[in-house]
């Protein structure tokens, strides 16, 4: 009983900051979605489920959150196939592991602004890398496409941002292929197995669990990405590029456009937290499986 | 001896009530202002500068300045909301009129522009450029300082120009013979950012405002069905747009270019002109070199319109002072120094911008842009208010919809049918559907 009080006793401070922190304005931001608020004074108009009506008819929402899925989505798929595949190649007894590995890391802690700058320095028409590289290889055709046009500028800021990323979910799923034992990939080896079969008997089932966990990193961190399309757009940021939490910024800070639609902002945000409660318990149940001991 | 003692007690408190009141108006105030500016920037540094001697000038006086940045007035929204104490603030008046101004956080400023600034001998409002006062009045009453004035017009490389032989065009039919020129001599005429659709806005509101007259794009807004977008002139000048990309006067691959790609292309010699604010000489300051020869033109008139090339859209920069605050007085007393003929000297030269006072002296590079801003018949803000007036309306509906067209993903005629549409669902959606009781146009007398 008295430890139970003191277990108790411990927890509390976590819990006060946890529930005056997290919990509470949760909870105030979900009151105030239901307000049409500039946040200039305590003056607000209760309009009800108004501000999330007006988000069923808003095109640039929707659009917002459909560049939110692609990144999720194609993103993610992409870093993971890119995660596992560096995973396969440092694994494979290649020379160097330690250097390649860190090269692979290493954009993660670049800052997000610098390594923007290249990408973008890269996409460049007329004076980028990629265009310049192209015209060399006399590729005309591929060097006159403006890979920062509207129509193209998203999937060039997904190519920059799966790269980034790729390195970040690629030590997360290599700390998991590690702790496997090697004598089990031994075992293998001697029975004729590949690199791709010992990938994909041995590695992926016995990582199983870090790669639920890792997706579900994932999925939060795609649903409320903002700095690098942000900073790849520049400071005037084309539509194209918004993602949900940059629309949230938009609508309820008054950047370059004075919004200042703070009870519309904060009815985003609290959809984006249904969408990221729901997809992450989603995720979390359908790669629910049986933990292997070893 | 008890009759004595209560007289001189009455005089001592007489003595005391009188130093009381007769201390200096402004003794032991401290003026809390927040700025739109980073403290390393050479606006800063003049803003430094005035303060200084303000507080010289003004003894007991001091200042607590916050350099916040562009994001200033996010930051002030916080700190009124919280109940800190602020006094002045400065952003760019059409951030401010949409934004403390709308939601009535600002005190109201006639008697600044029914006062003197020091030196003078005449009412503010009348040594300040044409319509910079009235430009954004609410209910008749003012409730900014402007004290930084950009003009938005062509920007040009004088070299440029000079090499393809052309003169600077008057008209939009000029426009687009410099343009042919320009390509003669292996050069783009015109210069954009795909990605700063606010620019890129600026060719529309300017067009309709040419073919329609000043003030056009504010009164297109008043109407909540619609309709008014279904006239000619809007598609007319949204083919003139696009025009602009047809005839190359725009390169094709300008569609890719993210800012500053494209006004960089005038630094490197590549480009004549791009149609944007009185910013840009300082934003290529260092790429294009001390010596790069700027000039300036206004946006040209159209055939068949009513509006002239003298009518200007402007990005002021204003203070505004806080409703709140307990110092208004003391504020206002330092706005009309900041107003001053050597205030606004100081901001010119050290601030290397454009200032809103007549007769100072705008930096070198911005000549041809002063007399333009001396010489306005009528002023609108930037996009023609549609940023102030509307600004949802504008960030959702208008701006990515006119992008989709002037970079041509959309064609003109689609453009108009869906903003009618569009105008029409977002006024159904809007509960309290008013726009703001702002001046969207002054007339410059």
């Amino acid at each position: 009983m008295m430890r139970k009080r003191m277990i108790g006793l411990f927890l509390l401070p976590a819990l006060v900051f946890y529930i005056g922190f997290v919990i509470a304005p949760a909870i105030q931001a979900i009151v105030l979605s239901f307000f049409d608020t500039s946040g200039f004074s305590d003056a607000r108009r209760f309009v009800g489920l108004g501000n999330y009506a007006k988000l069923l008819g808003d095109e640039v929402f929707w659009k917002a959150g459909a560049n939110t899925l692609l990144i999720m989505v194609i993103g993610g798929v992409a870093v993971f196939l890119l995660a596992f595949g560096y995973t396969m190649m440092i694994n494979s007894g290649i020379r160097w592991r330690k250097l390649f590995r860190a090269a692979i890391f290493m954009p993660n802690i670049v800052a997000v602004v610098a390594i923007t700058s290249f990408w973008s320095f890269l996409f460049m028409p007329r004076y980028g890398l990629l265009f310049s590289l192209l015209k060399h290889l006399q590729l005309d055709t591929l060097a006159g496409i403006a890979w920062t046009a509207p129509e193209n500028v998203f999937w060039s800021m997904l190519l920059g941002l799966v790269w980034l990323s790729s390195g970040f979910f690629m030590i997360l799923i290599m700390a998991g292929a590690d702790k496997i034992p090697s004598d089990i990939y031994e075992a293998a080896r001697l029975d004729g197995a590949g690199h791709v079969e010992t990938f994909r008997h041995i590695t992926l089932p016995m990582i199983w669990d870090v790669l639920a966990i890792t997706y579900v990193l994932w999925l939060i961190q795609a649903l409320k990405t903002m700095e690098f399309p942000y900073a790849f757009g520049g400071p005037n940021i084309d539509s194209n590029l918004y993602t949900t939490a940059i629309y949230l910024y938009v609508q309820g800070f008054g950047q370059r456009q004075p919004i200042y639609a703070l009870g519309y902002a904060t009815a985003i945000g609290v959809v984006m937290l249904v969408v990221t409660t729901v997809i992450v318990l989603a995720c979390r149940r359908l790669m629910r499986r049986e933990r292997l001991e070893y | 001896m008890l009759k004595l003692n209560r007289r001189v007690a009455t005089h001592i408190m007489g003595a005391l009530m009188v130093c009381l009141t007769a201390q200096p108006a402004f003794a032991a105030t401290r003026l809390v202002y927040w700025s739109m500016w980073n403290e390393a920037e050479p606006q800063a540094q003049a803003l430094k500068t005035i303060i200084g001697r303000y507080e010289k000038s003004n003894p007991g006086v001091t200042f607590q300045v916050v350099w916040n940045g562009r994001q200033n007035q996010t930051k002030v929204r916080g700190a009124i909301a919280a109940g800190s104490q602020i006094d002045l603030v400065d952003q760019d008046a059409d951030q401010i009129a949409a934004g403390l101004v709308r939601e009535n956080q600002a005190f109201p400023l006639n008697t600044l522009f029914d006062a003197k600034a020091p030196g003078d001998s005449v009412a503010l409002r009348n040594v300040l450029m044409p319509g910079t006062v009235d430009l954004f009045l609410k209910d008749g009453k003012p409730y900014q300082a402007p004290y930084i004035y950009n003009t938005v017009n062509f920007w040009y490389s004088k070299d440029a120009l000079t090499k393809i032989a052309a003169a600077v065009p008057q008209s939009w039919d000029e426009l687009l013979t410099m343009c042919q020129k320009a390509q003669a001599k292996k050069l783009d005429g015109l210069a954009i950012e795909s990605n700063v659709a606010s620019y890129n806005a600026l060719y529309f509101s300017y067009l309709v405002e040419r073919l329609k007259g000043s003030g056009a794009i504010s009164r297109i807004l008043d109407d909540k069905s619609g309709a008014a977008w279904a006239d000619p002139a809007i598609l007319a000048a949204s083919g003139m747009e696009r025009e602009l990309w047809d005839k190359k006067c725009i390169s094709a691959d300008a569609r890719g270019f993210q800012y500053p790609q494209g006004q960089q292309t005038i630094a490197m010699g590549e480009t004549v002109a791009e149609l944007v604010g009185s910013w840009l000489p300082t934003e290529l300051a260092d790429s294009a070199g001390k010596d790069f020869a700027w000039g300036s033109f206004p946006f040209p008139t159209v055939k068949g319109g009513v509006g002239k090339a003298t009518d200007l859209q402007a990005a002021l920069l204003s203070f505004v002072v806080l409703k709140n605050s307990k110092n208004t007085t003391q504020a206002i007393d330092f706005l009309k120094f900041v107003l001053s003929e050597p205030s606004q000297k100081t901001i010119a030269e050290i601030g290397n911008v454009g200032v809103t006072r007549q007769g100072v002296k705008w930096p070198g590079a911005l000549a041809s842009a002063y007399a333009q801003a001396s010489k306005a018949t009528a002023l609108t803000p930037l996009v023609g208010g549609m940023q102030t007036k509307l600004p949802d309306f504008y960030a959702t509906i208008f701006e990515p919809l006119h992008n989709q067209m002037f970079l041509g993903q959309i064609t003109p005629e689609n453009f108009v049918k869906t903003l009618q549409a569009k105008t029409k669902e977002y006024w159904n959606a809007r509960a309290s559907g008013q726009a703001v009781a702002q001046n969207q146009r002054s007339d410059a007398k």
